[in-house]
């Protein structure tokens, strides 16, 4: 068995919990910038902050959805109608598995 | 790959048929012995500590536990297992081809929590190694990126306060032509995260085929469970017990906060589950200095049994107070 060993150096794509801006999104997902803005219309991907002029702002859970969404579309060759409703179901999944792990840690 | 059997139930010390309340206090009880900021022994007391959380994961939600007193029966008996088909999402095949599993180390969870619970996966842009060159004919060999790779990672409440380094271990097994190589990749939590948030550490997923660039890891936060503390995004909550004159006469107590031990005045008077807030005492938001509450709740606690003593007051108490709560 071979050992490789990695150290991160932070790169400008390397976000670890930080921003990228719409261009950076785009190149990182694979997603052109105004289907990207598209989705954010769309309620499917969200802003995570904008700057003064009103620039949108991605976090790492936007370019997980981002790449989940075209694997989805390219693929497996899932409509986008339905892509809504898998990526709305998962949201809704996560949400209550969230909130069960946090009700049951109440009750005393 | 075979991983240990772990009987969760003798984890914390409690009866198969134990109730949640009680596998509850026994974990609250251990959690309190083996925290890594009271033990003595550090380096011992993060493990027990691990395995005890590991196990009250499991044990305190009825489907996990479910599954595990289904499915962990039989390894039991079968000594050291390897996983049955269906046991989990760990690994998986790819569309396309090339079955992929992985193994972490570090993450948190031990290997035998991952094989029953685990969901890594694999997503990326491409189909497989099937599919490269697939293009037909006269095409060149496509440039593409390697795929993403997805695991939880467990976050404690102190890496939570100041971001930390974490040393991952991942073996790839089972990928055609490439057998079992382990990579040590190093990955910061930063402060201030929230349960469920996703990390993306660049370039630690799959390599690219032909020239392509590496995909990402992503890792998803679970935070641990602390015994004092429940965590609600930055907020902290922590319930505080009082007895009874305490909550009519007010009190000064000592209450634990990741911020060190602060001195809290409970006010004269104070009904029951009243919620005390102290603002900024919770966790950090994000990596800047915004911090969340901490809410205090009160729990006027009724003694179980009393010596024959304090029953002379509290008796004395009864036939003099004119308090009566239901004529107020």
């Amino acid at each position: 068995m071979t050992k490789i060993t990695y150290t991160i150096v932070p790169t400008r794509t390397g976000s670890a919990g930080g921003f990228v801006d719409l261009d950076m999104a785009s190149e990182l997902s694979g997603v052109h910038p105004e289907m990207i803005l598209e989705f954010t219309r769309a309620r499917m991907v969200s802003v995570s902050r904008q700057d003064e002029s009103g620039n949108p702002y991605f976090d790492d859970e936007a370019i997980y959805r981002l790449r989940h969404i075209e694997h989805l579309r390219n693929q497996e060759g899932v409509q986008m109608r339905t892509i809504r409703l898998i990526l709305d179901l998962m949201d809704r999944a996560e949400a209550a598995e969230r909130e069960l792990r946090w009700l049951r840690e109440r009750m005393r | 790959m075979s991983v240990k059997f772990r009987d969760y139930y003798e984890v914390l010390g409690v009866d198969r048929s134990a109730s949640q309340d009680e596998i509850k206090k026994a974990f609250r009880k251990l959690a309190r012995k083996y925290h890594p900021d009271v033990a003595e022994d550090k380096e011992a007391a993060e493990a027990t500590f691990k395995e005890i959380n590991e196990a009250y994961e499991v044990l305190s939600a009825p489907e996990k536990r479910e599954k595990y007193d289904r499915l962990g029966h039989d390894w039991e008996h079968m000594g050291d297992f390897t996983p049955p088909p269906g046991a989990g999402g760990f690994g998986g095949a790819s569309p396309g081809g090339g079955a992929y599993e992985y193994h972490f180390d570090g993450t948190g969870f031990s290997d035998f929590f991952e094989q029953l619970f685990g969901r890594r996966s694999t997503r990326g842009g491409f189909g497989g190694f099937n599919d490269v060159g697939a293009g037909g004919g006269g095409m060149p060999p496509m440039e593409m990126r390697g795929r993403d790779i997805e695991a939880e990672i467990m976050v404690t409440l102190e890496e939570i306060m100041h971001g930390s380094t974490r040393v991952l271990t991942l073996q790839r097994g089972g990928v055609p032509g490439q057998s079992g190589r382990a990579d040590t990749v190093r990955v910061q939590i930063p402060r201030g995260v929230c349960e469920g948030q996703l990390i993306r550490c660049a370039g630690l997923g799959e390599p690219g085929y032909n020239g392509g660039e590496h995909g990402d890891l992503f890792l998803r936060v679970f935070i641990q469970r602390h015994p004092d503390f429940r965590i609600e995004q930055h907020d902290l909550h922590y319930d505080l017990l009082v007895a009874p004159w305490e909550a009519v006469l007010g009190a000064k107590v000592q209450i634990p906060t990741p911020h060190g031990t602060l001195g809290l005045k409970v006010p004269a008077g104070t009904a029951n589950h009243t919620e005390l807030r102290l603002r900024g005492k919770g966790l950090p938001q994000g990596a800047g200095e915004k911090m969340g509450d901490l809410y205090v709740k009160i729990h006027v606690e009724v003694p179980e049994s009393i010596l024959d003593k304090d029953k002379a007051l509290w008796e004395q108490l009864a036939n003099q107070s004119t308090f009566d709560p239901r004529n107020p």
